[in-house]
């Protein structure tokens, strides 16, 4: 939709880059180039942080076109770009150390191929491929491009993005396609799908974009601009390059900005349309009228969320028995009691709640977004909890389901099983505090409560085949983090090969459930007899159960059976992580004259005893 | 603003110059940065600022200022369609 002066100048008034993305996204609004560089200008004024990134974008057909939109979008996500295009079409040789990619050292590189790239036999129409060939072609398909994928991740550092451009022109079969048993879309579906799957399994910190879900936002005729892409091999319109952007540079945002981890969600006018306490039961908007449909949409996007590995609270000033009412009876409501891993009902200050969620849950509230449809509480909170992200929900229903859909710090670029079960495991968490209560008020005190909860630590080496989660937990965790040294899956699989360095993990199951891998710590050999803690965190879900004793106790008596006397270790202070400010010293490190930190692994210090609440099971040790 | 104005703020965006480089009598040869991929920038964002859908074939004979003022002297275009 073109953008009039009059919207422009509302747009101009924008306070955040993100509240600008959101005012273009909600109403599919395209600036033009001269709009785009008055909307950068006013968002370079608003003098928001921001982050520099370098992007290497390989291509095989026209890239260079799209760099005004890469270089706007990139202010809508609070980034700057510094962009180097390969030469044209040159896409294998790029991969190697000596290219202009290489030298352009990108946190990102950018591969855009064509759906002929694929396999020259696509370069005929996909309805006359017999069959009977179509097998086989698909296979070879997926070796040259895990081959090409390959050789990038091989040479080329930081994060790779693939699209696929899709054809410009409908099915060959025209609208019998969907049906036919030779279908076109059928096939190109297939092959993506086998595609992304060869990705995600073989490679990391690589990320598959797939560009038909942009062109259906939009539509193929908007997307592309066929006299462009046949006169100049560039296949889009201003539409299409801002969808393409917007998607590459959400990607980028949502790798380098602070994770989220918590959705706050408010209930009256939220969850549902219309207030509780005053409509009733039977009187709130919700089922499969309107607005109701709407509000069920919108519950529906935030379970979507919570599959995303989000942890859902909430946080509304209500009678608590009214609301829970409705979580656990009303017909139509779909997130219920169990799904919300902590609640907040009541008619306190929400900045005070939003505290004290922070607390409970054991995370900062910089990996809190908070939605709320009031102004008053949306203003509340920006003004006393600046590092909450706020998002003010629309007033009107049909734009609510849709209203998280473009926050880069929602989008994810890898799903791990401790994502899936996240609020599952805050679950438990409430089980075993309400344990720990009624041993407590039995006068029991924490050991008893340890030892009754029957716990199992499994500590791993070195282990491949967990390197999303690995990688995940240096980039998420910021409280029990000796140095808060973040590495992507391609440094952590490079320190996993690697002779020389030693990655621990643990997870910890006991008898309300299993933790999944909630600790890593990483040793680097220095010499025959010495080595150093490069990192040793832990997830805060599993704090005040001895674990971090358990598993270093563990590590230390490994190292020892490898001919290691000595292990030398830092602790890198942040704002966050004070938690961890005395743990080398409480775990006989000996501080040396430089600030750094010693542990001779000879002297018999008590915590290499077992003498843990915990069964561990772990790499050889003596 | 007239027709002229606006162009040169068109092109100076779309080639990322002052709008005083962009004269009357500009041509491609004159601006080092007005070369193919800058041509394509122009002409986008000619349709888009001033709601036109242009022949491509058009793309190549509108290589100077003078030509392109022509051109949407021939559109009817005047800066209220800006």
């Amino acid at each position: 939709m073109r953008i009039s002066d009059d919207q422009l100048e509302k747009l101009l008034a924008a306070q955040s880059p993100r509240e600008l993305k959101i005012m273009l996204a909600r109403r599919n609004m395209v600036p033009t180039l001269a709009q785009a560089s008055k909307l950068h200008k006013h968002i370079d004024a608003l003098q928001y942080p921001h982050k520099s990134v370098r992007l290497g974008i390989v291509h095989t057909y026209t890239s260079e076109l799209l760099d005004p939109w890469l270089h706007f979008s990139a202010a809508l996500n609070q980034l700057e770009l510094d962009i180097y295009h390969a030469p044209y079409g040159v896409t294998i040789q790029e991969a190697t150390p000596s290219s202009g990619l290489a030298a352009h050292a990108p946190d990102i590189t950018l591969i855009l191929l064509t759906w002929e790239d694929l396999h020259p036999a696509l370069r005929t129409t996909a309805a006359c491929i017999q069959p009977a060939d179509r097998q086989e072609i698909h296979v070879q398909i997926q070796q040259a491009m895990t081959g090409l994928i390959g050789r990038f991740r091989d040479n080329v550092p930081g994060n790779i993005l693939v699209t696929i451009l899709p054809s410009p022109l409908s099915p060959g079969l025209g609208l019998y396609d969907g049906m036919a048993a030779i279908s076109e879309t059928h096939w190109w579906n297939l092959i993506k799908a086998s595609l992304a799957n060869e990705i995600r399994e073989k490679f990391s910190a690589v990320t598959f974009i797939d560009m038909d879900q942009l062109v259906m936002q939009v539509g193929r005729n908007n997307f592309f601009d066929l006299r462009l892409w046949y006169s100049s091999t560039f296949p889009f319109t201003p539409t299409g390059s801002l969808a393409v952007s917007n998607a590459a540079t959400t990607i980028i945002a949502s790798l380098h900005l602070t994770k989220a981890k918590v959705i706050v969600l408010d209930a009256d006018n939220t969850m549902w349309g219309g207030v509780i306490g005053e409509d009733g039961f039977n009187g709130i908007a919700l089922g499969q009228d309107y607005p109701g449909r709407a509000y069920v949409d919108f519950q529906k996007r935030i379970l979507s969320l919570q599959q995303r590995g989000f942890i859902l609270a909430l946080c509304s000033k209500n009678n608590p028995e009214d609301v829970l009412e409705v979580l656990q009876n009303h017909p139509h409501q779909l997130l219920r009691d169990e799904h919300f891993a902590a609640q907040r009902v009541n008619w306190l200050p929400k900045p005070d709640n939003l505290r004290s969620l922070a607390e409970e849950l054991n995370l900062g509230l910089d990996s809190f977004i908070f939605v709320d449809d009031s102004d008053y509480e949306c203003a509340a909170v920006r003004h006393s909890l600046q590092e909450v992200e706020v998002i003010n929900v629309p007033s009107s229903a049909p734009e609510i389901p849709t209203c998280l859909d473009n926050l880069a710090r929602l989008e994810i670029t890898s799903l791990t099983r401790e994502d899936l079960e996240k609020t599952a495991m805050y679950t438990q968490e409430r089980l075993r505090k309400s344990q720990f209560e009624v041993l407590s008020a039995a006068g029991g005190g924490v050991k008893d409560y340890l030892q009754s909860l029957n716990m199992k630590m499994s500590v791993g080496l070195d282990d491949l085949s967990n390197l999303q989660r690995l990688a995940q937990l240096t980039q998420k965790t910021n409280q029990f983090n000796l140095t808060t040294r973040r590495y992507n899956e391609q440094d952590m699989a490079e320190k996993i090969n690697n002779a020389n360095s030693s990655v621990f993990h643990f997870s910890l199951a006991d008898s309300f459930g299993d933790s999944g891998i909630v600790g890593l710590a990483i040793i680097e050999m220095e010499s025959k007899n010495s080595a150093r803690l490069d990192n040793f965190l832990m997830s805060c879900r599993v704090i005040g159960r001895m674990a971090e004793q358990a598993f270093l106790s563990t590590i230390l008596r490994n190292l020892r059976s490898r001919g290691i006397e000595e292990l030398s270790a830092d602790y890198i202070p942040t704002r966050k992580n004070a938690l961890v400010e005395t743990f080398l010293p409480d775990n006989g490190f000996r501080e040396t004259a430089d600030g750094r930190y010693v542990r001779n692994l000879l002297e018999s210090v008590q915590i290499l005893e077992n003498d843990f609440p915990i069964k561990i099971e772990g790499p050889d040790c003596e | 603003m007239s027709v002229f104005e606006k162009l040169q703020e068109i092109m100076a965006t779309a080639l990322e110059l002052p709008t005083s480089d962009i004269k009357e009598k500009s041509t491609m040869e004159d601006i080092a940065e007005w070369d193919s991929l800058g041509h394509v920038h122009i002409m986008v964002a000619l349709e888009q600022a001033f709601d036109l859908y242009m022949d491509v074939e058009d793309f190549a004979k509108l290589s100077s200022v003078p030509e392109i003022l022509r051109y949407l002297e021939s559109e009817n275009v005047d800066s209220d369609n800006a």
